[in-house]
């Protein structure tokens, strides 16, 4: 087991020294790297026969392109700021257009044409889905939250896909999704105690769609059962990924339940 | 000659391109293709497919081929462009609103990502390696190129090697791109689109420092924006850096900043004007054409060449 966490962090560093750029660095925040993703694709590589060093290419490519689409979420729309802050809006657009350049570049290296147009085909089909988020223009509850597991795991589908990853595309599908809900799950929660004067069934959420508690609820339950059983079934035999991977979807529900806890005994 | 009669031969494949611009930016998202429709009919020179098709035709020209690179290249212009006017906060791009204008940055964002992504997919229907190896590493170039930028805004002390690494980057490796891509795609020697790389970049010099230099000799109508614009925002342009050289003058420049008012800012161009600062930028842009017209000329002869000829003249005559 420590030897994937050994792994993982060497993926990590080299991941840092690819996104480090000084003066990017001096004004805008360290792009935050998202552990459970990098996790998963190292889960979807570790199942093939490519050489490691290939391997740890592959993954750092497809973070790089998680984070470039990240780092573009996070610019602002705001009309006023200050000259500082303005600064920051320019840099950070052009952080996130440096980090795709920077995974199309590694993969031209690699001299992978076919990696490229898949992780370019994930990138269209998640701006897709974000631009219908955000208009708020999904036609129903269900292509709303087809679009937002869309967002999620789309770019892990396309990469499985490529490298044939075989029973490995359905779990990574299944823990990010799973992750996903959660989050919503917690954002409902947590609005719904703090509403008053309202029957708090209800959450408005992203406009025009409406999650409800029990639905979520639903959700989050069978998302947790399908990955379990995955793990479970995923692996010939016994392995430490298995226990890493099994682990932190269970750390996933247990901090979950703690927050719940923690939220009745303060009596909100 | 008026400049698109260079390469009127071409016109029925620049109409083909036009219409496959069109299905290529459009999307299942309505959003994402009214955007791409925005782009696309506020005009542009389409100076990079013109670019490729013509360094194709000194290969084996396959419209169909070289088709595909010359719209990957445009597309990724056009990204480059709705992520420069949030960059810019700018609300109108050639007489039309932005998309950060008509919609948001957000949505601003989003587009610029979906075509960059659109256009890799496009280019990868080359598989070329290196034709590959040289895109990726012009776009992280122009994007290093734009961080420059920001970082070089009033700095009234950097020098002239840097101001030219960075309209390298920013301007003159995409074109340079587009000429030795289309010439990939056209399947010539490595020898003959090394060339025409060389002779994309110091056309794309060139054009960058005639953009710099209209930026004060052009009227605001002609240039869609204030004169001076380039100087109000920080950016330290070749011109600025000839008439730096005087101390008097250098010293007028470095209190520029972004709230400097209009009647301080026309003294200041009147002033740079009248300076050798224009005609010494105008030489460095020359003597850039110059180096394209000796490039070409070590290329075989044919109607390309001479379309590439008359462009580069164009290039710097043009007024704005």
């Amino acid at each position: 087991m420590q030897d994937i966490y050994v792994q993982l962090a060497k993926i990590k560093d080299a991941l840092h020294v690819k996104l480090t750029h000084p003066f990017l660095a001096k004004y805008i925040p360290s792009p935050m790297i998202d552990e459970d993703k990098l996790l998963l694709f190292y889960a979807l590589f570790d199942q093939t026969d490519l050489p490691e060093e290939k391997k740890e290419n592959y993954i750092i490519t497809a973070m790089l392109v998680q984070i470039a689409l990240d780092t573009h979420d996070e610019v602002s729309t705001s009309a006023h700021l200050r000259q500082e802050e303005f600064k920051q809006r320019q840099l950070i657009v052009l952080a996130g257009d440096y980090f795709s350049g920077l995974y199309y570049a590694l993969l031209s290296e690699m001299q992978d044409i076919g990696m490229i147009r898949t992780l370019a085909t994930a990138i269209k089909e998640i701006n897709e889905h974000k631009i219908r988020l955000y208009e708020q223009s999904a036609a129903d509850f269900d292509s709303f939250t087809a679009s937002l597991l869309k967002v999620e795991t789309s770019l892990f589908e396309h990469v499985s896909d490529y490298i044939q990853a075989g029973i490995f595309s359905r779990l990574t599908t299944a823990f990010l999704s799973y992750k996903r809900l959660l989050l919503e799950k917690s954002k409902y929660s947590s609005e719904s105690h703090h509403r008053t004067g309202d029957s708090a069934k209800k959450k408005k959420n992203a406009g025009a769609i409406e999650w409800t508690g029990v639905y979520l609820k639903e959700f989050c339950n069978r998302y947790f059962e399908e990955t379990a059983a995955l793990i479970e079934s995923s692996f010939q035999q016994p392995s430490s990924l298995q226990k890493v991977l099994l682990a932190r979807l269970q750390s996933f529900k247990y901090n979950q339940e703690m927050r719940y806890t923690t939220l009745a005994e303060e009596g909100l | 000659m008026k400049f698109k009669m260079a390469y009127s031969f071409l016109n029925a494949d620049l109409d083909l391109i036009e219409q496959e611009l069109e299905k290529t930016v459009s999307s299942t998202e309505p959003l994402l293709s009214e955007a791409g429709l925005h782009l696309l009919q506020a005009g542009g020179k389409r100076i990079r497919p013109v670019f490729v098709l013509l360094s194709a035709m000194f290969g084996e020209y396959d419209i169909e081929k070289v088709k595909k690179v010359a719209i990957a290249l445009e597309i990724i212009h056009m990204a480059s462009l709705v992520h420069d006017d949030v960059i810019d906060d700018a609300e109108l791009r050639r007489g039309k609103p932005t998309i950060k204008a008509k919609w948001d940055n957000r949505i601003a964002m989003y587009t610029g990502d979906y075509l960059f992504a659109r256009s890799l997919e496009i280019m990868t229907s080359l598989e070329n390696v290196a034709a590959h190896q040289i895109l990726s590493k012009t776009i992280v170039e122009v994007s290093l190129g734009e961080i420059e930028q920001i970082k070089d805004k009033y700095d009234y002390e950097q020098n002239l090697r840097v101001y030219l690494r960075r309209i390298k980057r920013k301007t003159a490796l995409l074109i340079a791109a587009s000429c030795q891509l289309g010439a990939i795609a056209g399947g010539v020697p490595e020898s003959v689109h090394r060339k025409l790389f060389l002779f994309g970049y110091y056309v794309g010099m060139s054009f960058q420092i005639t953009d710099d230099i209209l930026d004060f000799t052009s009227t605001e109508e002609e240039l869609g924006k204030p004169v001076g614009g380039d100087l109000l925002q920080g950016n330290i342009t070749l011109p600025v850096l000839y008439a730096m050289e005087d101390d008097e003058l250098k010293q007028k420049i470095s209190k520029v900043h972004s709230r400097t008012t209009k009647e301080e800012m026309d003294e200041i161009i009147r002033a740079i004007i009248a300076s050798d600062a224009i005609s010494r930028s105008v030489k460095v842009s020359d003597m850039y054409l110059e180096k394209g017209f000796n490039i070409l000329s070590e290329l075989p002869r044919n109607r390309a060449r001479s379309a590439l000829s008359s462009i580069a003249k164009y290039i710097g005559k043009r007024k704005f």
